[in-house]
């Protein structure tokens, strides 16, 4: 077992509480070879990616786990695992932070009181006095905005390396590169360096935006983050209106691709989506009436398909190449 | 099914978007209310389709849509004109025209994997076959797809899109979360639409039927009494939620108790329906009805009986929306109410028709399959699709529903 660590997942369960509750937060990442002795409480139209953190949170060592409820595949994920951890009577801890609709205040609220509610049982367990917590936390805020900061402008200048965040650990300086990137590379946890380097054997330079990769530290460039003297509400607010909206916030998301496909010139969109994700696949309509430029879908299950993927790409690389220099049209719902 | 070419659709949603066909499709209804008054179920039925149709196309208020689980209560309260699309697409499905729709929603790049109630919609609204909207009304319950698919709907649409948020738990602060964004929703919509709440008249109407409905719900418990053919309850699901808060509704229980009680018929087995059914013309009420399985009860069409209070009408909602969503998601809830209802109408099993696109009930099939074993419940899941007919698998269906019947017969 490993001492003061948490798994954790979706990326809206902000590390910044860990670390506020002196914990070390990692993101479930499932890794393969991909066990399938969980799969039979699944049905087969499920989110392979859900189907895949059960698993690995099933065999992984750590005691005490965060799932964010931010879809119904989350949720319906947390209860089998709690199922399978009471018949087995396995020391596992499983706390959950359900995510409100965050199109409305109403909804920044009900996350920040969410947050505070997580905040005190992770204060209990770890053992230290929740207003501990809540003043550690302000502190950690503006410490991680500053490093998002750093990274959101690498990434919207088109200088951040394609794996960079992949392999990034936090406080180590972050490499600068100075090709521009010509494709944008959208979508999943699972397979995204196998794509990536499909992409880059095809000969396109790829920019990511992945809730593996730079999705969870990118913030908008429009807006300044000012504190105020709730930092629950301050992380609520930091996660929902400055963080890159994440597939579920379906027309933000959409406008907010469209706009930095524009302002980096990209010449293409390469969507790689998990099966049966509703919001990823509302995201591909969307995208499509969004997006002036090609935009091609990979679909994966619980196991990438490399061959396939490698002919669509290729075959994308030319579309793109043949694209005329001014932008299509977007394509009208 | 052949599709029908694409000026023949042009022309016919050109049809949808013009208001005189529907005046005289108005005056039709009167004419035959006056020359056939309804005397029995399917007769009224056809006759408030009709006039429904005339008064949402031909646009006599505001037409707003809502998702399945919003109150219609609040829109009938400033005389809005409910239009629940996921309600219209089993309505389509039913007739028969569910592939042009899908279709068109496919060939805008929504998956055949998402829930075809959504996905039927967004064809339908893509054609614009439904009735154009001021403005649409959502809850998160019970799925997170209905928001996107609202979302998509906003933009397709570009009107307003307001969405409660439904808290996971069925607790008083839950409920005063939901009154207070209620009221908030009244208040804008009052400032930006300039409409005007009156809850008595509503909430009387939502009352009456409430009760006629628990007094269908006891006969349902009798063994001599069945409704027939099995699942027919489902095609009535309109009443239960477009219609609650409008007389309607209240002359629709009436007429289905004298309906009820004139039933002679009983099958050998009572059965719960778990979910949805397929809605497009299929063998499968048949096939329940050579095996000997009756339907007692749908858990779709059973409702909370919540007094609505005028004095607080917010509070009356938020209580309605959060026990709907609670006992629809939450598993141990929703197990707790199956197994009730197994003691009440002394059920021997259950059926589940599982819907391919849909993660919240699919994903709860394995934990409830197990709680119900224990108890020493059986439990058919049944899969295929409700409005998608390529997803039909009939014959795997009459097999499965023999082994069930096999199973009971034991």
């Amino acid at each position: 077992m490993h001492e003061n660590q948490v798994g954790y997942f979706c990326h809206y369960v902000p590390w910044e509480l860990f670390e506020a509750c002196g914990l070390r937060g990692t993101l479930v990442t499932p890794a393969p070879p991909f066990p399938r002795e969980r799969e039979a409480f699944f049905p087969v139209p499920f989110c392979p990616f859900s189907k895949l953190i059960a698993e690995e949170i099933h065999r992984a060592p750590f005691s005490l786990y965060v799932l964010g409820f931010a879809c119904d595949a989350s949720r319906r994920t947390k209860e089998i695992l709690e199922y399978l951890h009471t018949k087995k009577n396995l020391p596992k801890t499983i706390l959950s932070l359900p995510i409100p609709f965050l199109g409305s205040s109403w909804g920044i609220q009900r996350l920040a009181e969410n947050l505070r509610q997580l905040s005190l049982q992770l204060a209990l367990l770890a053992g230290i006095h929740p207003w501990e917590v809540e003043t550690r936390l302000g502190e950690v805020i503006l410490s991680s905005y500053e490093e998002r900061k750093e990274i959101s402008t690498l990434f919207f200048a088109g200088r951040l390396p394609t794996q960079a965040l992949l392999t990034h650990k936090r406080g180590e300086s972050l490499p600068s590169q100075e090709a521009r990137p010509s494709v944008l590379l959208i979508g999943s946890h699972l397979f995204l360096s196998e794509v990536v380097q499909i992409a880059e054997e095809c000969g396109l330079s790829v920019i990511e935006e992945s809730p593996r990769g730079t999705g969870p530290w990118l913030i908008l460039p429009e807006q300044d983050f000012v504190p105020s003297s709730d930092p629950f509400l301050d992380l609520a607010r930091l996660y929902t209106l400055h963080k890159f909206p994440c597939p579920r916030v379906n027309q933000r998301r959409a406008q907010t691709i469209h706009k930095m496909v524009d302002h980096l010139s990209l010449t293409g969109v390469i969507f790689l989506y998990p099966q049966f994700c509703d919001a990823f696949l509302y995201q591909l309509g969307l995208l499509r009436r969004f997006l002036a430029v090609p935009l091609l879908p990979l679909a994966h299950d619980t196991e990438p398909n490399l061959a396939q993927w490698t002919t669509r790409i290729e075959a994308f690389r030319e579309v793109v190449r043949c694209a005329p220099s001014s932008p299509m049209a977007p394509q009208k719902l | 099914m052949h599709r029908p070419p694409q000026w023949l659709l042009k022309s016919f949603s050109f049809l949808l978007n013009r208001k005189m066909p529907f005046r005289l499709l108005k005056a039709y209804t009167r004419w035959l209310e006056w020359r056939k008054p309804p005397t029995d179920l399917a007769q009224f039925s056809y006759q408030v389709t009709l006039r429904s149709i005339a008064k949402l196309y031909g646009r006599e208020g505001k037409v707003v849509w809502a998702s399945l689980f919003f109150p219609s209560e609040f829109i009938y309260a400033f005389r809005g004109l409910p239009f629940y699309p996921e309600i219209a697409a089993g309505l389509f499905a039913a007739l028969g025209f569910a592939e042009i729709p899908l279709h068109r929603a496919e060939k805008a790049w929504f998956s055949q994997d998402l829930c075809s109630y959504h996905r039927l919609g967004l064809g339908a609204s893509l054609w614009r076959f439904f009735p154009r909207p001021s403005f649409l009304l959502a809850t998160t319950s019970i799925c997170w797809g209905t928001v996107s698919f609202f979302q998509v709907l906003e933009e397709i649409f570009r009107v307003p899109c307001y969405i409660l948020d439904v808290p996971e738990e069925y607790s008083s602060e839950a409920i005063r979360y939901l009154a207070a964004q209620l009221e908030d929703l009244a208040h804008t919509l009052k400032e930006k639409e300039g409409v005007t709440f009156q809850w008595e008249e509503v909430f009387h109407h939502a009352q009456k039927a409430l009760s006629m409905v628990q007094e269908i719900e006891s006969l349902r418990k009798r063994k001599d009494l069945l409704l027939l053919p099995p699942t027919k309850n489902l095609d009535y699901l309109p009443y239960y939620y477009q219609f609650m808060g409008d007389e309607v509704a209240v002359t629709f229980f009436e007429q289905l108790r004298a309906f009820l009680l004139s039933s002679t018929q009983t099958l050998p087995h009572r059965l719960l329906w778990l979910h949805l059914k397929p809605f497009y013309p299929s063998p499968l009420p048949s096939l329940l009805e050579e095996y000997g399985l009756g339907v007692v009860c749908e858990e779709f069409t059973s409702l909370f009986p919540h007094e609505l209070n005028p004095l607080e009408p917010f509070l009356s909602l938020g209580e309605k929306i959060a026990s709907l969503s609670f006992h629809f998601t939450h598993p141990k809830a929703r197990t707790k109410r199956i197994l009730q209802w197994f003691k009440e109408y002394q059920a021997e099993g259950a059926i589940q028709f599982n819907q391919w696109g849909c993660r919240q009930s699919q994903g709860m099939n394995a934990l409830l399959r197990q709680s119900l074993r224990r108890e020493g419940f059986p439990i058919l899941f049944l899969d295929g699709d409700h409005l998608d007919r390529r997803h039909n698998t009939q014959e795997q269906w009459r097999t499965r529903l023999e082994a069930f019947a096999e199973i009971l017969r034991g």
